[in-house]
């Protein structure tokens, strides 16, 4: 390199810049009256356990490469190589009879054209069950042959936009109808990255259904000449599988993939189908909770927590640790943080197929 | 009554006779009309035999010149229907193709605001589908993706472009067809902001020719003395210059006013300023009066007010406040009474320079030279938007260098434009815009260095270095994890605006160094002439709290600037002392205010804000051990003459090397700190320094001469606000002593020795 160069000062002062900091506030004394504003923030417990962490992981993969860190293998694309670490995992895998989903579906009297909540209970209380029962009803007959029309002749992908556009995107009835695609066109997506847009991705967390298991695939980006290759390859699994589950995907996974295409100059398509779990966890447990973060949501559904989970919001600052020292200890609670984000909408999603919580 | 009788008064009567330095006549010029070579289409034609219109020659030439596909920069006068000239042309382009776009930047929201009234009236009177919608901080997220697919002229400002280039893709239909970009008052963007202007275009044009596209760039400015070269360094591709104006003109009268006549010391710049607003107020004239701050423009306002009340019995509301920091639907309500006619006089800071509408006004008043020639006839210029006679009064502040013009004012006319200097090689903004660059498409030595030129792979390995960019296949990408258009402001000024909130109400925003200046725990804010005390500053929340109060005093801060000298990096002798340039480090701590009544000095009290530290380039002499016993011998002050040049060196610079005063910064001490030397430091009030000390120094001689000159011409016998006394001096303009100023600043310029020139 160049010595002396004029540069090198200003690529300090910006250094120092970034490093003095930061993109989220550090809550003091845990308040939780002082948090929830724009910017994300972190308890002041939260920010001083993870530092231990880092600490803690640094030391002990000190001198250790990634390779060694992490079981995982080189993958070769077109793009050039990345680095991909495959867990499988024990979540139970539920098999929905699509013809009792189909039966649930109906049950839903508000489906039929001209049909509201009110109408509903009302017929509901003159015996009409299902929108079968409803073909020889005086006046509805007609929507409700059409409705089950739909629900019977129609594709998984048909019946879902059917209902999402009657209802809404995260009602329960439409992510119990996607329970109607086939298990191994699903696709779990997580992604962690540097910070909120025009920075890079750092792991692309995917997790699909093989052999009636759900299996995670984490591309970790080793250095920045691997996040072409990662996102690739994460792409191609976005086309074989086109129903992208996500946590908040709606708003920054899926477009975040879509901006990283276009920084590397080519056009992504949005999925054809996505269940955002965000707004129906919101819908179903959002009221009882003070945030609505993965973590917080499978606490109260699922009840496990996490006792080490590293805040998303400190992602960037292990890795540029990383990126500075070169040791691989702070990308060890990045990618363990981001294995269990993948296999929670997994297990969120396989809970809102058993029915409303 | 007419401007005639005002001009009559300035020459006769007593009261402002003897203030009247000199009046200069501008003769009235005839109108100038052109033919082109073929007809505008017939909307276009429609719209302009609609609006009574008949085409100048300098539209004429823009018309043509935008037709052949030619980068121009207008710089006709101000009200020389520049807007249309270039409007025409780029409607006639969007006509012809029905998918093209196109861009208008204006340095602020609110002139963004006036040409959208323009468009839409173009839009609507001709039938064109142009859609024209202003895209900027205040549009909602809900209108957002309907104008970036649905408009197909977008307004916008240079802060908006920078922060909207990293999602270019959701702007990709646009960019494709992008094809005119106009820069609306581009002498705005000149100095630091102009230089990060300059690469900020440069990265929208390397993205639209990522979407194979290359837009025409068309500039409109004030008069400058390089035109053409500061139009292809801001843009970055060659430019041609229309200056020859084709409008017609009234006959405008100059007054030179000074306050300050024979060194008499009584007035006051904004009282005097006050009362000729008044004065021709109460002549049925419709004034605008400039002023350098915020808070002038509140005193002038309150003292028109109250003067209209006690001696005129008139209506107070003729006369109104209007500056940045303003809500909009307050500037909009200001603009409409004055275009209506409800009010006679604006007090406005330099926001209403840059040609935002607010109807004909027969006379403009500036209080203080506003720091260019440039902005001084822009400023002028406003009055007189018709061929009707205008007016238009400079009124001197008792500083250094509107005394000399006031000593000097033929000199005043014939001074030139100012050039407008872009920097391309400031390695801050260089190596701040690649960053940006490199977080929206990945930047290649090979493809980008025609956008930041030769030194683009020492920028890149240099950021590489510090991890800020990766190298990758497809070139170097970002890889910070602050959002690098956050890291890179376009200005010195801070991008963190402080609200300003009364019982729950926000009454206006402020950036960051003014509300250190200005909005510190007890200070008094001024705002539509009501007092207002600041009772807390929420360093985390951005939010000032203030309370209405109703007292007479006001408050003044007192800054300590402490210098250190990083590395010299080039030096050379001028008279008996060597003159270096460098990097040095500024340390700027407001440590107390004080509480004024009028001019006194009531009390002192302790302030505690964080210090700003920022590194920059400066000139700096050791004064010789000579002059030092000259000096002394004479029983005369030392640190009195070292204080006394800096500040009389700093108020000539400007003139020199076009920048403002507030550019520059100043540090002198007789035992320099780490050196023990007794020095002055002269820096760019901008990290990373922006030329204007590297000018200076080599400019030096010429500077001191000027300087020496001031000091010697001045009539006061301990020095004055017209020589050696600073207006923004923080420490109170204490030491100073002018012999010693003059003995020091003859020793820059000789290099005989001084003590045999003074033993003589």
């Amino acid at each position: 390199m160049i010595s002396n160069s004029p540069y090198d000062a200003v690529s300090r002062q910006w250094r120092s810049k970034i490093d003095e900091s930061q993109d989220f506030r550090v809550v003091r004394t845990d308040s939780v009256f002082m948090a929830g504003f724009s910017r994300p923030s972190v308890f002041e417990s939260e920010y001083r356990k993870a530092h231990d962490l880092k600490t803690a992981f640094m030391k002990k993969h000190e001198g250790m490469a990634v390779e060694e860190v992490f079981h995982g293998r080189s993958i070769y694309t077109p793009e050039g190589e990345c680095f991909e670490i495959t867990t499988p995992t024990d979540i139970r895998v539920p098999r929905p009879e699509p013809e009792l989903i189909k039966h649930r579906i109906l049950e839903d009297l508000t489906l039929v054209r001209g049909i509201g909540p009110v109408t509903a209970a009302e017929l509901r209380r003159k015996g009409h069950r299902t929108v079968e029962d409803l073909v020889i009803h005086r006046r509805f007959h007609d929507g409700a042959k059409e409705c089950i029309n739909r629900v019977l002749d129609g594709k998984p992908g048909e019946i879902v936009s059917f209902i999402e556009r009657r209802h809404s995107p995260s009602h329960p009835l439409a992510i119990l109808a996607s329970g109607l695609f086939e298990h191994d066109t699903y696709l779990f997506l997580d992604l962690e990255t540097m910070g909120f847009f025009s920075r890079p991705v750092i792991l692309f967390g995917i997790a699909s259904i093989e052999d009636e298991r759900v299996v995670v695939r984490q591309f970790l980006v080793r250095g920045m000449e691997e996040e072409l290759p990662a996102l690739y390859q994460t792409l191609r699994y976005l086309q074989e599988k086109p129903v992208v589950v996500s946590y908040n995907g709606k708003t920054f996974d899926i477009p975040y993939l879509i901006s990283r295409s276009a920084f590397y100059g080519d056009m992504m398509e949005k999925p054809c189908h996505h269940i955002d779990l965000l707004h129906a966890s919101r819908r179903s447990a959002g009221h009882q909770l003070q945030d609505c973060r993965l973590a917080t949501i499978e606490q109260h559904l699922l009840g496990t927590s996490r006792p080490h989970d590293l805040p998303g919001s400190m992602v960037p600052e292990f890795y540029e640790t990383y990126l500075q020292s070169g040791n691989p200890g702070p990308l060890v609670p990045i990618v363990e943080h981001n294995l269990e984000d993948v296999a929670s909408l997994a297990k969120l999603l396989f809970l809102f197929f058993e029915g409303p919580t | 009554m007419t401007v005639a009788d005002v001009i009559s008064k300035f020459r006769n009567d007593p009261e402002y006779c003897r203030q009247t330095a000199y009046i200069e006549t501008i003769t009235a010029r005839d109108a100038l009309h052109g033919t082109l070579t073929k007809p505008l289409p017939r909307p276009l034609e429609t719209f302009i035999s609609h609006r009574g219109l008949s085409l100048y020659t300098h539209q004429c030439d823009a018309i043509e010149s935008i037709r052949d596909g030619k980068d121009i920069i207008l710089t006709t006068a101000t009200a020389s229907g520049k807007t249309l000239a270039f409007t025409l042309p780029i409607i006639e382009r969007l006509f012809n193709d029905p998918n093209a776009t196109a861009l208008y930047l204006y340095p602020t929201k609110a002139l963004c605001h006036d040409q959208l009234k323009t468009l839409l009236d173009i839009e609507r009177l001709t039938g064109i589908s142009l859609n024209p919608a202003i895209y900027d901080g205040d549009t909602p997220a809900g209108r957002r993706p309907l104008i970036r697919s649905g408009s197909r002229i977008v307004l916008s400002n240079p802060y908006e472009l920078h922060n909207i280039l990293p999602w270019h893709h959701q702007w990709s239909g646009f960019l494709k067809n992008l094809d005119a970009v106009v820069i609306d008052e581009a002498h705005q963007y000149r100095g630091v902001f102009g230089s990060n202007m300059a690469f900020v275009i440069r990265r929208l044009r390397r993205i639209c020719s990522h979407y194979g596209n290359d837009p025409l760039m068309v500039l409109s400015s004030a008069t400058i003395a390089n035109p053409e070269e500061f139009a292809r360094r801001l843009t970055g591709k060659p430019v041609t210059c229309i200056s020859s104006d084709g409008s017609p003109r009234g006959t405008k009268n100059f007054v030179i006013y000074n306050p300050f006549p024979d060194g008499d010391m009584s007035g006051t710049t904004f009282r005097e300023s006050g009362k000729l607003l008044r004065m021709c107020m109460n002549h049925d004239l419709r004034m605008l009066c400039f002023t350098g701050s915020r808070k002038l423009t509140e005193l002038i306002t309150l003292q028109v007010r109250d003067d209209l009340i006690r001696k005129d019995n008139a209506d107070p509301a003729l006369v109104s406040a209007y500056r940045a920091g303003y809500l909009p639907e307050e500037r909009r309500e200001i603009e409409d009474r004055m275009k209506r006619g409800l009010l006679r006089g604006i007090v406005s800071t330099n926001a209403l320079e840059v040609g935002i509408d607010v109807g004909c006004l027969d006379g403009v008043i500036m209080t203080g030279f506003p720091g260019t020639i440039m902005s001084t006839w822009q400023q002028a210029g406003r009055a007189g938007r018709t061929t009707a006679d205008s007016l238009a009064i400079l009124v001197a502040h008792a500083d250094p260098l509107d005394q000399y013009f006031m000593h000097h004012p033929e000199q005043f006319f014939r001074s030139h434009h100012e050039h407008a200097i872009i920097d391309l090689n400031n390695p801050y903004i260089i190596s701040g815009q690649v960053l940006c660059a490199a977080a929206e498409l990945p930047v290649t030595t090979g493809n980008d260095d025609r956008f930041f030129g030769k030194d683009l792979e020492r920028v890149l390995s240099s950021l590489a270095g510090e991890h800020l960019l990766s190298e990758t296949r497809r070139g170097y990408i970002y890889s910070g994890s602050r959002r690098p258009v956050e890291l890179a402001n376009l200005s010195a000024i801070s991008s963190i605006t402080f609200k300003v909130m009364c019982n729950g109400k926000t009454l206006e925003t402020m950036d960051q160094s003014q509300a250190f200046r200005e909005a510190h725990e007890g200070a008094i804010l001024y705002h539509q002439g009501e007092k207002y005390q600041v009772q807390s500053m929420d360093f985390d929340r951005h939010v000032i709290r203030v309370e209405r109060v109703d007292v007479d005093y006001y408050t003044k801060p007192l800054k300590s600037t402490e210098v250190r000298i990083i590395r010299e990096e080039k030096n050379r002798k001028v008279g008996n002392s060597r003159l270096s340039f460098g990097e040095v480090t500024v340390t700027e701590h407001c440590t107390s205010y004080q509480v004024m009544l009028y001019d006194t000095i009531i009390s002192i009290e302790p302030l505690s804000l964080p210090p700003v530290t920022f590194n920059t380039r400066a000139l700096w002499f050791v004064a010789s051990p000579e002059v030092y016993s000259v000096i002394e011998d004479r029983g005369l002050d030392f640190g009195g003459g070292l204080h006394g040049a800096e500040h009389a060196l700093i108020a000539v610079m400007p003139f020199h090397v076009m920048c403002d005063r507030r550019d520059i910064g100043g540090f002198s001490s007789t035992a320099f700190p780490g050196s023990g030397e007794p020095m002055v430091v002269i820096y760019d009030g901008f990290p990373g320094g922006i030329g204007l000390a590297e000018n200076a120094f080599a400019k030096f001689e010429e500077i001191v001469k000027m300087t020496t000159g001031l000091v010697r011409d001045c009539r006061c016998e301990r020095g004055c606000p017209s020589c050696i006394y600073s207006p923004k001096c923080g420490n109170d303009n204490q030491p100073l002593d002018k012999q010693a100023t003059d003995i020091l600043l003859e020793s820059l310029q000789e290099s005989v020795s001084v003590e045999a020139q003074y033993q003589a």
